[in-house]
């Protein structure tokens, strides 16, 4: 970058020779013939290096012009060197000091002290450019490291909230398991003992009851089996509620890959049954799957498949590509089920799931909570079945 | 003349289970539903036993119990303690503890046989 120096002096003749005398590759001239002229210059320029001023002007001399430019903050750190006559008295130059000169350089001037002062002005200009620029190299590394600094304390901010959040969400969890415990234990123990008690009594000793007696019993019977239908609601709801509670990170999974992990555990349930239990996944299929629903689900159907399939039948497990979505089927040879069915199968968690083949016992939730699933991942479930073919269920959840 | 039995829970089928059980078995009883008047009812009843569940509303047939051991008038009476949450057993013949627990669900002639026990 050249080193622009302006040159002020109301004779032509003092500028050409001043040029001359500077002539360098590395310096670049502007030439003003007044001091109005050299602040019409700096008004569009602000980056000369050096200003070279005549201080004896008409019109404006130099140290007005100086005080003029002195007054924009740009121009502030641009040195001047006054040209003086020779006689300039010690007084005058003081003068010049306080108007921001730097130096004073005598008319005629000696071309050799001219190059010399001027030298050692681009020389400081130089460093103070390349000072200027490392510090505003620190500056954008500082507002880097502010940012960077800024940035880290949010992350750490929302990681403390969400933490804390997730912490209050597990204390509620917790406080409604404790709940369910003393529901369960207390709540469906007492009606329980009754009915036990009212009916081993029926049923041990039936011949020395008289007829109120088997009444006063019955009723007894009759009273604390609703009341137990009853708490069993209530449990079903409360697990209803916190299956909606459950937290939902859908997150890019290899379907063929969640699926055979799905399938680990319960390898040891089909071979007891003498079932073959088979992935034909493609592997080439991605879905866009919260990890631990679509264990669930997967674990649900296939553990169902499992129940209602005899000894020595098959389940595949198996997915297709559509535009959005993967569709996933559950394929198994089992006894199959009615229409009639079929249609109460999603719609009623309340009623007791039926037996299995080998009498396998359920809790009429997991159907339930499936459907559930499938829908936070806007999917949709649906089921073929033939009696004594087999049953497919098939769902489908978000492909990428 | 029959044996008095106080009966203590304050679920209104066990009492009644109870009652027409022990009753059916030759007893006399009386049933409570909370153990707020208790003392009054050993005092007005004198039963020969007290069998009284842990989980009342609002007391503890813990408490109560140790309150009866406590009473120089009434610390004779046995105490059966029934309960559907709590394992008592190690709470027995320790001091102002039961003299008997049985846990719920229970089966009738055990429960008859630890009431005998405690009439014998």
């Amino acid at each position: 970058m050249p080193i622009k120096i302006l040159l002020v002096d109301d004779n032509d003749n003092n500028l050409l020779s001043m040029e001359v005398a500077l002539e360098n590759a590395a310096y670049r001239f502007s030439r003003a013939n007044s001091g109005r002229e050299a602040l019409r210059i700096l008004l569009h320029e602000d980056d000369f290096s050096l200003i070279l001023l005549d201080v004896k002007m008409p019109i404006m001399d130099g140290y007005e012009t100086a005080e003029l430019i002195y007054q924009r903050d740009k121009l502030k750190h641009i040195p001047i060197i006054f040209i003086t006559a020779h006689d300039y008295e010690e007084a005058a130059m003081f003068k010049g000091y306080q108007a921001g000169a730097v130096d004073f350089i005598r008319k005629p001037f000696n071309a050799e002290i001219l190059r010399s002062k001027v030298a050692v002005f681009a020389e400081l200009y130089k460093k103070n450019r390349l000072l200027r620029r490392q510090e505003e190299k620190l500056q954008v590394i500082n507002n880097d490291l502010v940012q960077l600094n800024h940035e880290l304390e949010q992350r750490v901010l929302e990681r403390t909230l969400a933490l804390e959040s997730m912490n209050r969400d597990l204390q509620a969890l917790n406080l409604s398991k404790d709940k369910f415990l003393s529901v369960m234990s207390h709540d469906l123990r007492n009606p329980l003992t009754a009915l036990l008690a009212s009916a081993e009594k029926l049923n041990t000793d039936p011949e020395n009851l008289n007829q109120r007696q088997v009444k006063q019993l019955s009723q007894i019977i009759y009273r604390t089996s609703n009341k137990l239908l009853n708490q069993l609601n209530d449990v079903i709801d409360w697990a209803k509620k916190q299956s909606q509670k459950t937290s939902f990170y859908p997150e890019k999974i290899p379907l063929a890959q969640g699926i055979e992990e799905s399938l680990e555990l319960l390898k040891a349930n089909a071979h007891q049954k003498k079932i073959r239990l088979q992935n034909h996944t493609p592997k080439d299929i991605e879905v866009m799957a919260d990890t631990l629903m679509l264990r669930s689900i997967v674990q649900n159907l296939v553990t169902n498949a499992i129940k209602y399939t005899p000894d020595g039948g098959s389940i595949v497990v198996n997915a297709k590509r559509t535009e959005q979505m993967a569709c996933i089927f559950v394929e198994d040879s089992g006894i199959g089920m009615s229409t009639d069915t079929k249609e109460r199968l999603f719609r009623n968690p309340d009623q007791r799931s039926q037996a299995g083949t080998n009498n396998e016992q359920g809790s009429g939730l997991g159907l339930f909570l499936v459907s559930d699933f499938v829908s936070q991942h806007g999917g949709q479930i649906d089921v073929e079945s033939t009696i004594g073919a087999g049953t497919t269920v098939r769902f489908t959840i978000p492909a990428v | 003349m029959s044996k008095k039995i106080l009966i203590v829970d304050d679920d209104p089928d066990i009492l009644e289970i109870l009652s027409f059980i022990l009753a059916d078995t030759g007893y006399e009883t009386r049933a409570l539903t909370n153990g707020k008047t208790i003392f009054d009812d050993i005092k007005n009843f004198k039963p020969n036993l007290v069998l009284m569940d842990v989980m009342l509303a609002g007391m503890d047939g813990r408490v109560i119990c140790e309150n009866i051991k406590a009473n120089k008038l009434t610390a004779a009476l046995p105490v059966i303690l029934i309960s559907g949450t709590h394992n008592l057993s190690e709470s027995l013949h320790t001091k102002g503890g039961p003299d008997d627990f049985v846990a719920k669900p229970f089966d009738l002639d055990y429960l008859l046989s630890k009431v005998a026990r405690q009439l014998s």
